[in-house]
């Protein structure tokens, strides 16, 4: 997927005016997180279930080597094929040498994030093989030519009739109108891509080390599907996917699905540990699991950043995010919108690429507060922002505007200095004058205008605090 | 440093972590592995009794817990007094839905069910999910292909299963020989016969019970489902539809 994280300001403005993108993403909250928040609220043990899995995440991310050769070894005692790939491209490689091998003609997708990374179907198509997403959602987006809008629910931008007129034009269906219509064309239209898919891919939810097992975690059965259907089974996941037992997957399974939906549990939770054993009726002939690097050891190097690693893809912080919830999923301009995307894409895309993202946010607070895993998005985002304007580890790639640096430095000695400060202030109440309309600072021009272009400011008051104080409010704490 | 002049993709990619972790060495901090990752099967056994005899000890309230929960993940939900009125209950589904083929796995209840036997309406046809039950076909890969076949054809499938989770209204299947991983999945209807000893309270539970079949037997097998009723989606408007790639309706028939 090309990074597009760059148009940030004008993706974002151009999502802003869109009605249609507006209505949808007002149904985020009204379905999404409310329904998350009523799960929430009927798991009484919610605070330690979220404590355990940091806990957990915590241990295995800072034993992740160990982790990893566990899990390799586990597949492999079990026939199946592991490959280690230190960035898409080498992933893409080795699926692709897979699919030759196996003279794959058809390729049936199941939802996967990581595969977005790698831009895998584009590298199919390239090859001559048809790679179909099974997905609903990720089906109308690649029917639409569209990169996921929503980590969760990729296709929440388009309106039914819009995919209405996306299955006449592109899957030639006759016109339906309704969504349970929408839906049955494309179970028959996919449904026979099932029966004859050579090779099935899918993500990985999570992989459990001790057994070699992944997780997949779906609604639809797409998954299933892929998973039983094809002869080789491909399944592809970024390297900090692991848990350590089996006995963890009750914990994160039930994080995840209340977290993502609101749901108790999905209509399917799906385990696969390696191959077809010789005796089973049924199943791929073949089993790999791709684990992909493709630039988290950057962030596994980092500190400050590692506990974005502990990321289970819920799309919960999305979902309460007020500016996620305005600008919509493809204004990020790669793989992971939202608050999480804003520390992940810089990372793994370069600080270069995506310098606006961390900058994109009000720091409310909202993503750490429904996070499952608890990570501590704020605190990353001030972290990244540092980074970009100090490059202390990294390149600076933002500088400061030379009227901002003054002017912050002006503030640090104004508000040590009472007599400054007062001198100052008297000087503001004046010059704001010309500004205030309805009892709001708007659109100073020139140097002030980034900061009041697009939000009003309460104006200055024109008396002070110390000042009140000293004519009304001390005599009244008298009185009292 | 790990250092060697040939090193693969794996190694490099390894090494990478453990330079991003700050570690010097392979070595592993074994205390602080075992606090998350311990193999301990004593006290395995103990948790694994526990679930087992509270779960025989609620049979009856786990039996309304689960039927509740099923009826909220949309299970069509029954409850019958014996394999022979379980062979009744398929009849009149498939009268109802008008089905001309069933497909069936090799569970137990099912063969104590005998459908075989049963005196269906005269064009419907039976067909087991088994290598054995295709044998006419010799070559083990055309009989796969043909049993795919069958699958995708077929109106209805009916399983066993291996556990029921009551606290969420989930059947459990293990395919494994004589399972198919198809019956459960293809056709439109799915019917899942549940009998009492299978009902366990929690998802936890049954991850604890796997955990010590692999300290018993090395291995869990190649694949396991969690079914928590219909297929379904909201991918469009967010708004909830049924049935998309796995069967349209979901039953529940509890057994006893």
């Amino acid at each position: 997927m090309s990074i597009q994280a760059k148009h940030f300001k004008k993706n974002a403005t151009k999502a802003i005016k869109n009605p249609q993108i507006q209505t949808n993403l007002k149904r985020l909250y009204s379905h999404f997180h409310l329904a998350r928040e009523d799960a929430v609220k009927a798991t009484h043990n919610w605070e330690d279930l979220r404590n355990q899995a940091r806990e957990i995440k915590e241990h295995v991310i800072n034993h992740l080597d160990y982790y990893l050769e566990v899990l390799e070894e586990r597949i492999k005692g079990h026939g199946g094929k592991v490959y280690f790939a230190k960035d898409a491209n080498a992933a893409n490689e080795y699926i692709l040498n897979i699919a030759r091998d196996n003279d794959v003609k058809l390729v049936t997708k199941s939802k996967s994030m990581v595969s977005e990374e790698m831009n895998l179907n584009h590298v199919f198509g390239q090859a001559g093989i048809e790679s179909v997403e099974t997905d609903l959602g990720e089906y109308i987006i690649q029917l639409a030519d569209e990169t996921p809008f929503h980590i969760v629910a990729p296709a929440i931008h388009k309106s039914k009739e819009e995919v209405s007129e996306l299955f006449v034009t592109k899957a030639h269906t006759p016109k339906y109108e309704s969504i349970p219509e929408l839906t049955e064309a494309a179970r028959g239209l996919l449904r026979d891509k099932f029966a004859k898919a050579d090779m099935g891919i899918t993500g990985v939810n999570f992989a459990v080390a001790e057994t070699g097992t992944i997780a997949l975690v779906t609604n639809e059965g797409n998954a299933r599907m892929c998973t039983s259907v094809p002869r080789v089974h491909v399944a592809i996941m970024g390297m900090e996917k692991i848990v350590p037992t089996l006995e963890d997957l009750g914990l994160f399974l039930k994080l995840l699905v209340r977290a993502a939906t609101g749901q108790p549990v999905t209509s399917y939770f799906t385990f696969v540990t390696g191959p077809k054993r010789d005796d089973d009726e049924d199943g791929p002939d073949e089993f790999h699991l791709v684990i992909l690097d493709n630039g988290r050891s950057k962030i596994l190097a980092n500190p400050a950043l590692r506990e974005s690693l502990y990321c289970i893809r819920c799309g919960a912080c999305l979902n309460a995010c007020p500016v996620y919830r305005t600008v919509g999923g493809h204004a990020y301009g790669w793989v992971y919108p939202g608050p999480i995307g804003k520390i992940i894409t810089p990372m793994l895309t370069g600080l270069g690429e995506a310098s606006d993202l961390p900058f994109a946010s009000t720091l409310c607070g909202a993503c750490h507060e429904v996070c499952p895993i608890k990570i501590n998005i704020p605190r990353m985002l001030v972290t990244l922002r540092n980074e970009l304007i100090e490059g202390k580890t990294y390149p600076k790639e933002k500088t400061r505007h030379i009227f901002e640096s003054l002017l912050f430095k002006g503030w640090n000695i104004t508000m040590k200095t009472p007599i400054l400060l007062n001198i100052i202030s008297k000087i503001g109440v004046k010059l704001q004058r010309p500004w205030i309309r309805k009892g709001k600072i708007k659109r100073i021009p020139l140097l002030f205008s980034g900061w009041t272009k697009y939000r009003d400011l309460p104006p200055l008051s024109s008396k002070s605090f110390r000042e009140i104080w000293e004519e009304k409010l001390k005599d009244k704490g008298k009185m009292n | 440093m790990i250092r060697s002049s040939e090193k693969t993709a794996r190694d490099e990619f390894l090494l990478k972590v453990r330079e991003a972790l700050g570690k010097k060495s392979t070595l592993v901090d074994k205390t602080e592995i075992m606090k998350y990752f311990s193999t301990s099967q004593g006290e395995l056994n103990i948790r694994a009794q526990e679930i087992k005899d509270r779960c025989q000890a609620n049979v009856e309230q786990l039996v309304i817990k689960l039927e509740n929960q099923a009826i909220n993940a949309k299970w069509n939900v029954t409850r019958v007094g014996s394999p022979q009125k379980a062979c009744e209950y398929v009849e009149k589904l498939v009268n109802e839905k008008k089905a001309k083929s069933l497909l069936y796995s090799h569970y137990p209840i099912l063969d104590k069910m005998d459908l075989s036997n049963y005196m269906f309406n005269t064009d419907v046809v039976l067909k087991g999910d088994c290598l054995s039950d295709v044998s006419e076909y010799s070559e083990k890969e055309i009989s796969g292909r043909q049993k795919k076949e069958e699958a995708f054809s077929s109106d209805i499938g009916l399983t066993g299963v291996d556990y029921a989770i009551a606290e969420t209204g989930t059947c459990v299947l293990i395919p494994r020989h004589g399972i198919s991983r198809l019956v459960s999945l293809v056709p439109p209807i799915h019917v899942a016969f549940v009998e009492l000893e299978q009902i366990i309270e929690t998802i936890d539970d049954v991850f604890t019970l796997r955990r010590l079949e692999l300290f018993q037997k090395g291995d869990i097998g190649s694949y396991m489902n969690f079914i928590s009723g219909p297929s379904r989606t909201a991918d469009i408007e967010q708004t909830l539809t049924i049935g998309v790639h796995g069967p349209k309706e979901a039953y529940m028939v509890i057994v006893g």
